[in-house]
């Protein structure tokens, strides 16, 4: 009789999209030329999240660069280096809204956005798929919707997520966990799809 | 693994990088349960509704503004340094050769119906496995010290086991936990056991007596543990699971993991039953080094009454690295009673005894402290006073009918004594007669 056989692989195409950085902060310039490099996309597409504009979601992630630069000696002892260059733009975010007018995703539109037009109409379908994958997870409680933005919207790990949003990783899973049972009854189709 | 237990842990499936050792047994759970396996299709496809079409991405020309002012930081704390130290460039290329990682993440898992990837990662490990000089294997295990290898107790603590092996003409061994030791020196195999109650027990044999250390014998063996494996999945129809998947450091990684069913006959009895790997329904999950298919890992899940439990994990493995060879030499404490098998000795015969009888023969040798009738049930050696001390004089209170059970060549004889301490003992004696005379042997119980 052959045994019943399962193989189980991964996808090695979507690879890149889920780098994590692991091991010390970058120190040395070339060091931190690949930490850009890393993180430099994943940063702005997070930035812009929280702040609906690109212009200003690159400031602020320029700005969190050369800090992260600047303080790397005091940096040195960071573990967590992906989670932290995270929660400073997170915090940088923060900062930045509070020093003018909220611009939600809402409120976006092509008069708003400054730049060329490639990035006008990047920005445009960009707002566009956000509000789309608002409108579900609006309907969960923040916390779940924010886990579920950085495993989703981020590609994070939840054990990255954990160290980003500050809590633990039983923590992180279980609001994964509820969120995604909210959302199989919001999202229309998934069920069928399944 | 239970339905409750898939639903809470679900999460860790669809986590970016799952450790695929973990998941296996959420993956198994899933085979074998439809409504799990419908509430991980139906979680799984709301990701793909939550996946953006487009993004926002940065500048082209971002990460030239971001390292222009990263120089310009450089000059600033160039011109600070040079007033304080004149050695900045040889800090710097210190600095410099530190090693980054990056792990390459997104594994996605997918199933799918291969030919036989399981069996190709099986026979890649063997054949790396045929090229090894040495491997020294760290464990855990849940037993009990100084009894048999076999014996696993899934209630029990972990006991710490340790194995070597040198390869060459003459391969040579050794295993050992607390108050057990096997070593077999190229040419012949000793074992040391230190039960509660009197000193050290010997017993010697010819060539290698890979038996006394039961099913951990393949495991210095990886070649033939693989082609075991191999067989017992084709013999058994077991469920064999490869999973691929990247480490923290981002090597590659092959988890094979098998789902075998008890073997033995349990019709008479189910008393060996989860006391062994071999008689237990189990999960053995192997992790291989993809590139060089070197065993890295193991783990072993018995299924009781309590759910799946970690029985048996390997802590480390070691390849190839210089063995102490008195490791591996025949050595025994000089008070240790050396026990002789009965093609050895001329003992009174027994063979002619049923199990039953060979029993209340042993049991009637202790309550009259015979102790030359005795050693006709446990080869030359005999009990040393403290094991006297301890079965002399004892009290019979029943002999109840043998049973077999499981895979065990000798028969289970129930019994109820009184020792002359006042304590009443109530077990299984474990005898055997599966020796050229035919004699029968105690084996344990007592």
């Amino acid at each position: 009789m052959m045994p019943e056989e399962i193989a189980i692989s991964v996808n090695t195409e979507s690879r890149p999209a889920n780098a994590i950085w692991v091991g010390r902060w970058p120190h040395t310039r070339e060091e931190f030329e690949r930490f850009i490099e890393v993180f430099l996309d994943r940063l702005v597409w997070y930035a812009f999240r929280r702040l609906g504009n690109l212009e200003e979601a690159e400031d602020v992630v320029q700005d969190a660069f050369v800090k992260a630069f600047a303080d790397r000696e005091k940096l040195r002892r960071v573990r967590q280096v992906g989670p932290y260059i995270y929660r400073m733009v997170a915090n940088a975010c923060a900062e930045h809204r509070g020093r003018r007018k909220t611009l939600s995703l809402d409120e976006l539109g092509p008069e708003d956005i400054p730049g060329n037009e490639g990035k006008v109409s990047q920005q445009i379908a960009a707002a566009d798929e956000l509000q789309r994958i608002e409108q579900y997870l609006r309907r969960l409680p923040g916390r779940q919707a924010e886990v579920i933005r950085l495993r989703v919207l981020d590609g994070l790990s939840l054990s990255d997520i954990a160290e980003i949003v500050g809590c633990s990783l039983a923590t992180a899973k279980s609001r994964f966990r509820y969120g995604l049972q909210k959302l199989r009854r919001i999202v229309p189709h998934a069920k069928e799809e399944s | 693994m239970n339905c409750r237990s898939f639903r809470k842990r679900l999460t860790e499936l669809l986590d970016i990088n799952p450790d695929s050792m973990s998941v296996a047994d959420l993956i198994l759970h899933a085979e074998d349960c439809p409504e799990c396996a419908r509430e991980l299709a139906e979680s799984r496809a709301v990701l793909p509704v939550l996946n953006p079409s487009h993004k926002a991405y940065a500048s082209s020309n971002l990460k030239e503004r971001i390292m222009n002012k990263v120089t310009d930081l450089e000059s600033v704390e160039d011109t600070r340094r040079s007033k304080r130290t004149p050695n900045r460039l040889m800090r710097f290329a210190l600095a410099a050769v530190l090693a980054l990682v990056v792990i390459i993440g997104g594994s996605r898992f997918t199933l799918r119906n291969g030919s036989s990837p399981a069996f190709e990662a099986l026979a890649q490990a063997a054949e790396a496995a045929s090229n090894l000089r040495t491997i020294h294997i760290k464990a855990n295990m849940r037993t009990i010290e100084g009894d048999n290898f076999d014996l696993i107790m899934p209630d029990e603590g972990f006991v710490p086991v340790e194995m070597w092996k040198v390869s060459g003409d003459q391969p040579k061994w050794r295993v050992e936990k607390p108050n057990r030791l096997v070593v077999m020196d190229g040419r012949s195999t000793i074992m040391l056991m230190k039960p509660g109650i009197g000193g050290t027990t010997g017993y010697r044999f010819q060539g290698s007596a890979a038996g006394l250390v039961g099913w951990l014998v393949p495991l210095l063996d990886v070649e033939s543990l693989l082609t075991k494996e191999q067989q017992t999945a084709r013999d058994q129809g077991s469920k064999v699971l490869v999973v691929e998947s990247k480490d923290s450091t981002g090597r590659l990684k092959a988890t094979l993991t098998i789902k075998a069913k008890a073997q033995g006959d349990f019709s008479q009895s189910d008393y060996l039953k989860n006391t062994s790997v071999i008689c237990s329904d189990n999960t053995r999950i192997y992790v291989f080094d993809a590139a060089t298919h070197r065993l890295e890992g193991m783990k072993v899940y018995m299924r009781t009454g309590k759910g799946d439990v970690l029985v048996f994990e390997i802590a480390d493995v070691e390849y190839d690295m210089p063995v102490d060879s008195a490791l591996l030499e025949l050595n025994a404490p000089e008070d240790t009673s050396w026990v002789k098998g009965p093609d050895e000795i001329n003992a009174p015969d027994n063979s002619w005894m049923t199990p039953k009888q060979a029993a209340e023969a042993m049991f009637r040798a202790m309550a009259n402290e015979d102790w030359g009738a005795l050693s006709a049930f446990l080869g030359s050696r005999a009990y040393d006073p403290r094991e006297q001390k301890y079965a002399g004089g004892l009290k019979i209170i029943h002999i109840g009918e043998p049973f077999k059970s499981g895979l065990y060549p000798g028969w289970f004889v129930p019994y109820e004594v009184r020792l002359k301490s006042g304590e009443i003992r109530k077990h299984n004696l474990a005898i055997r007669n599966d020796n050229p005379k035919g004699q029968w042997m105690k084996d344990g119980g007592f």
